[in-house]
């Protein structure tokens, strides 16, 4: 810390005074009983302390699992959904394949908010290779699925991906 | 002289390598390597905190208290880029203006002068008059802000750009406090000063 010079306003004496201020000063009692308490608390806590934010991931990531676990199976038993793709006519295809990407759209966005609440946590997340192998993966899933709109397989697949990045997701947040 | 220069000198390295090696027992949870920390320290810390909050003793041992409990929160941040002493003088003087700053919506932080003339002097009312009062006294009588400017740069010998940071404040605000805060001291010390 350097000083200024905006002195000019101050006597040379005193200036030197305030400059002889600067002494210890030691407490009128002894300070460390009441600090020593406050360090050992906080030293035991401390392993709780850091845990909860995965405390917090790990539900978060089990939500995330359930909801595109639920939505991927959901729309999978849905009423005459095996029906309606064995016994449709092959003119009907992409009339019936549409909704088939529509589900398939919000399974990815709801996928990508519950990911975006763990990044922000763990951030190296993305950058562990798996990770990004499935990601890779389903990217091409993603785009095989609007190649062939109807192939429930392929929805069915992407929702496999899904829940392994968020399961894997969730075995590095308890690593 | 050259003798003692290097004494010093070496002195000095000393105790900053006893420091790190303190700092470093702490950081991984050694509170008898904390407490060596705390006793070598403590006059300094609780010296700076005492001239920013004006020689209110209670509050000023709160404070310091807080201040180390503070310093062993982030001792595994120290990077050992400075001194620990440095370091820690600074969080201590910022453990006092945090809380002068979280006064400030306070009637008494504002900038009505009459309100603020009796902050500060908890522990030296009815001591003497304005031209018997020595300089302890007199900054001490000052008001909480212009005090802690004039402290920080005077005392301290802090820039005015590290002064606006720290209080969250303009570097022109942080030069009219100090004149302000000057203008009123030689007013209270009368010819002495």
């Amino acid at each position: 810390m350097t000083r200024s010079r905006s002195t000019d306003d101050l006597s040379p004496a005193l200036r030197l005074q305030l400059r002889g201020l600067r002494q210890d000063a030691l407490p009128q009692r002894d300070l460390w009983p009441d600090i020593a308490p406050r360090l050992s608390l906080q030293a035991r806590e401390a392993p709780a302390s850091e845990a909860p934010p995965r405390r917090r991931v790990l539900p978060a990531l089990a939500a995330a699992a359930v909801l595109v676990l639920a939505a991927g199976v959901g729309w999978l038993q849905r009423p005459g959904a095996d029906a309606t793709s064995a016994s449709a006519p092959a003119g009907n295809a992409v009339a019936h394949a549409a909704p088939l990407v529509v589900e398939a759209d919000a399974m990815t966005r709801e996928y990508q908010g519950a990911l975006r609440e763990v990044a922000a946590m763990l951030p190296d997340a993305g950058e562990h290779a798996t990770l990004s192998q499935l990601d890779a993966s389903a990217d091409l899933v993603r785009d095989a699925l609007a190649q062939d709109p109807d192939a429930r397989f392929l929805l069915q697949r992407l929702q496999r991906i899904y829940a392994q990045r968020l399961s894997l997701t969730q075995r590095l947040a308890r690593a | 002289m050259a003798t003692m220069t290097e004494t010093l000198t070496e002195a000095a390295f000393d105790t900053a390598d006893d420091d790190h090696a303190l700092v470093r027992a702490s950081a991984a949870g050694d509170m008898a390597a904390f407490e060596a920390l705390y006793r070598r320290h403590l006059g300094r810390v609780h010296g700076v905190i005492l001239r920013l909050v004006g020689h209110q003793h209670s509050r000023a041992e709160d404070l310091t208290q807080e201040a180390f409990v503070r310093a062993w929160q982030a001792l595994p941040g120290f990077r050992f880029e400075s001194a620990f002493g440095t370091w820690l003088h600074r969080l201590a003087a910022n453990t006092a203006l945090m809380e002068l700053r979280s006064r400030r919506g306070t009637p008494a932080m504002d900038g009505d002068e009459d309100a603020l003339d009796g902050v500060g002097v908890a522990d030296s009312a009815g001591h003497g008059t304005a031209l018997s009062m020595d300089l302890e006294q007199a900054v001490a009588r000052l008001p909480p802000r212009a005090r802690a400017v004039l402290v920080l740069h005077d005392v301290e010998g802090w820039k005015h750009e590290e002064i606006a940071e720290t209080l969250d404040m303009a570097v022109g605000s942080s030069k009219a406090q100090l004149h302000r805060a000057r203008k009123l001291l030689r007013t209270r010390l009368g010819d002495h000063a």
